[in-house]
């Protein structure tokens, strides 16, 4: 039997492999997952782990969210309500599958953004603020 | 090395006998054996009875399965090993565990990464109280704790239906 709580080789293997999603929800398992989960070591196995699946990269296109949420509230009023929110979508860029769809947190709509450039899953957009001037 | 190479040319293929913890024996081939990195170091060191304390005869046995299949691994028969590795992880999780230790004891690296993989994506969408349940864990937080924890990362939380099932 492995050992789970606190985690051992195979536990912290088998959890390196989950998705950030999960790991933040099994934060609250027990403490010793929790203190793993935020280790540095681990965040780095995490990482390393990863990475090496995706040796492709994404594409990003912009394009938009239609937001149902209020629905639920005016249960009379259909379709209408629902918000457009712009977003922007990542795809595999081997088979142009979509993967996932980003809000972002401070859209203004209409402009446009350049990818400066992403490290670790982290991606730098810059929008020209003064676009017009230039 | 000399040696080895040299008696597989003549036919006479070196062979060594695994020991499991319940005492039965298992004579297999060196060439298929030495997939494991644990077994191979104590070959290199002149061992040819290797008794394996930390593995069961029915752990044991599926580990033997792996290796051997795995040693007829070549460019033509990729699809026959994916879909016996397919097969390989289907058991019950506590079969999953014991193979997982036993794999980590022996260090076979591509076995580790098949069944830590698999474990990964079998509890990924499960819920926080069927993974306590499967992994055998108490919660060790009071609720105004476990409370905080969640509040951290509430999004984590809202991501529609977990799987509250325990295979």
């Amino acid at each position: 039997m492995i050992s789970a709580d606190p985690p051992g080789d195979e536990m912290t293997n088998i959890l390196s492999r989950l998705p950030v999603e999960a790991l933040m929800q099994f934060r609250s398992v027990c403490k010793s997952w929790c203190n793993l989960i935020r280790d540095p070591h681990f965040v780095n196995m995490h990482m390393n782990q990863h990475s090496s699946f995706r040796e492709s990269g994404y594409l990003m296109g912009k394009d938009i969210i239609l937001d149902f949420t209020e629905i639920k509230e005016c249960k009379d009023i259909i379709l209408d309500v629902a918000e457009i929110k712009e977003c922007c979508t990542l795809y595999s860029d081997e088979t142009f599958a979509e993967h996932k769809k980003m809000e972002f947190p401070l859209w203004e709509s209409t402009k446009s953004f350049e990818i400066i450039g992403c490290c670790n899953g982290v991606i730098f957009l810059l929008y020209p603020f003064n676009s017009s001037i230039l | 090395m000399a040696s080895s190479s040299s008696s597989s040319k003549t036919g006479l293929k070196k062979m060594l006998t695994l020991k499991s913890s319940d005492g039965d024996e298992f004579e297999l081939e060196e060439s298929i054996v030495i997939q494991c990195q644990t077994i191979k170091h104590m070959v290199e060191d002149g061992f040819s009875l290797i008794p394996l304390q930390n593995v069961d005869t029915k752990t044991l046995t599926k580990i033997i399965e792996y290796m051997k299949k795995h040693a007829e691994k070549t460019e033509s028969n990729k699809e026959e090993i994916k879909n016996f590795n397919k097969e390989f992880v289907k058991g019950s999780f506590d079969d999953q565990f014991e193979l997982v230790s036993a794999a980590n004891y022996l260090h076979i690296n591509g076995l580790m990464d098949l069944l830590c993989q698999s474990i990964a994506d079998r509890i990924n969408n499960k819920s926080v109280r069927a993974v306590r349940e499967i992994f055998n864990i108490s919660n060790d937080y009071t609720p105004d704790e476990e409370e905080k924890v969640r509040d951290e990362h509430k999004w984590a939380h809202e991501g529609g239906e977990f799987d509250e099932s325990l295979d």
